[in-house]
């Protein structure tokens, strides 16, 4: 990891009829891989779509590699490896009609890369892709996404829907890709656990707005879950808390202090905390200052 | 651009083989009616020979627009083609390029089948009855120009039959209501026109193709601009 920024996002506004996204800020430092965590709903595609320049942002600056996003959009995207949710290639088209396009359209194009990823995702080079599944949906935009030396890969819920076999091995490829330092991964997801196990940095997202951006070990090593009867919960000083619920046992607390509570409230019961737990809470919040 | 050139090709290959196949049965059918039914009653006029030339085209542009058209899956093409090192300008003018070699092809096709046709029917082959085929085909540009402004923008497969449609008779519709005449009145006048004015003329042939010309610049601008504006 250095101080290089290959993404920063900096109080970017987009107004919708039903749907804002309110000032947003993050970064990802060059050489990791950021989870970007929400509900569906919450502004990480419209996020996305800002970073790719899909759609025009109200306000804000978004750069990538140190270049505008809006003026210099096509520069960036020959660095850009993109997965979405579906496929957006024409269900007619095959594998060998891809290289044949991609290599036209990306200057780094490599096509021994991309027959040999092909290869290991057993993806048949001449089968139309209306008759892919939707795991090979996903790989066929991975192999296209990695082959031409993209420094950010960008991927929308690519894990979504996936068997935990694929997903799995989609993670795999994603960590061999972060072997080089150079390259970075923007990754959102519903579905914690795959960042828990990949991301360095988590960005929570709810409605619009940040609600927490920092390092992944530094989020799960401040939050912990804080268990007691309703009473004990109750008591806690509120700077302390992000929120409460209540269980068959008594109430449970997302404490973001851990270690100024345990060491005030030492018989308490404490547990490690999930990045869906976090997500929870701080949406609960949230909605509770509402 | 080449990238995306490939893509419409690809994707415009899977109606060839229909195009062939209509065209080869028109071909007949008009060589049927001529020779064996109606010997006398269509003769080789430059309308018969401009109508037989356009007509293919048609079905060309019935079929390449149906896969050039915008996005008709929840923009999920258009999001991911715009996700690439493209300018948006150089992902409509693939469009239209595209098109444009296909109904080539097409023209091709038409003219291999009118040297069978002239074959079959006896007719000396010169230049002129080609000309028919490069008049049919600027006339066919002016309509493309008019039908992918409208359909890389917010056309969608289904509708992408009824405009090819719309445009080619909005003329027709025209005539008839500034003249006043029925469409039997029409079908009568049409060939009247052709009879009355030489339209083989390299004159008409120049003045077709900058007309053509300017319709497809004008065209992609402004397809180019509506685009430029869209969000995905």
């Amino acid at each position: 990891m250095n101080n290089e920024k290959t993404l920063v996002i900096n109080n970017l506004r987009k107004e919708y009829k039903d749907f804002s996204l309110n000032g947003i800020s993050f970064t990802i430092p060059k050489g990791t891989v950021m989870g970007f965590v929400g509900q569906n709903g919450a502004g990480k595609t419209t996020t996305i779509k800002s970073i790719l320049n899909l759609i025009k942002i109200d306000s804000g600056e978004v750069s990538v590699f140190g270049l505008d996003a809006v003026n210099e959009s096509v520069k960036i995207k020959e660095d850009i490896g993109i997965v979405f949710d579906e496929l957006g290639l024409p269900d007619s088209l095959n594998c060998k009609m891809v290289n044949s396009i991609m290599k036209n359209i990306y200057k780094n194009w490599n096509e021994e890369v991309y027959f040999n990823y092909l290869k290991q995702f057993k993806l048949p080079p001449d089968k139309p892709f209306k008759k892919f599944s939707r795991g090979m949906q996903m790989k066929i935009q991975t192999a296209i996404a990695l082959s031409h030396n993209a420094k950010l890969l960008i991927l929308d819920e690519a894990t979504a829907g996936l068997d935990p076999l694929a997903r799995n091995e989609l993670l795999d490829i994603l960590l061999e890709y972060m072997e080089d330092e150079e390259h970075s991964i923007l990754m959102s997801s519903h579905i914690t656990s795959d960042l828990e196990r990949v991301a360095d940095y988590i960005t929570f997202i709810d409605e619009g707005s940040i609600l927490l951006s920092d390092e992944k070990y530094n989020i799960l090593e401040n939050h912990l879950i804080v268990k007691g009867s309703s009473k004990d919960i109750e008591v806690l000083p509120k700077e302390l808390i992000i929120s409460t619920r209540k269980n068959s046992y008594g109430a449970e607390a997302l404490t973001n202090q851990a270690s100024i509570l345990k060491d005030s409230y030492p018989d308490l019961v404490y547990d490690k905390v999930s990045l869906d737990d976090i997500l929870y809470f701080y949406v609960k919040q949230r909605k509770e200052n509402i | 651009m080449i990238g995306l050139i490939k893509k419409h090709l690809y994707m415009t290959r899977k109606y060839a083989f229909i195009f062939a196949l209509c065209s080869l049965l028109y071909m007949f059918g008009y060589i049927f009616i001529k020779v064996i039914i109606f010997d006398n009653l269509i003769k080789d006029t430059d309308f018969s020979r401009f109508t037989l030339a356009l007509l293919p085209l048609i079905m060309v542009m019935e079929f390449n627009t149906k896969a050039l058209c915008f996005d008709n899956t929840g923009l999920k093409s258009e999001k991911y083609f715009n996700s690439l090192p493209l300018s948006r300008f150089n992902i409509i003018l693939s469009k239209y390029i595209g098109s444009i070699i296909f109904s080539l092809n097409g023209l091709l096709f038409s003219c291999i089948c009118l040297t069978a046709f002239a074959y079959l029917d006896g007719i000396n082959i010169n230049f002129t009855p080609y000309k028919h085929f490069i008049i049919a085909f600027f006339c066919y540009m002016i309509m493309l120009s008019l039908e992918l402004a409208i359909l890389v923008n917010g056309g969608s497969e289904p509708l992408s039959f009824f405009i090819p449609m719309i445009i080619l008779s909005s003329p027709f519709l025209i005539i008839m209501a500034v003249n006043r005449l029925s469409l039997n009145g029409l079908i009568e006048k049409i060939p009247e026109f052709f009879n009355k004015y030489n339209i083989s003329t390299n004159e008409i042939l120049l003045y077709l193709f900058i007309i053509a010309f300017l319709f497809t610049g004008i065209s992609v601008i402004v397809a180019t601009k509506i685009y430029e504006r869209r969000e995905f």
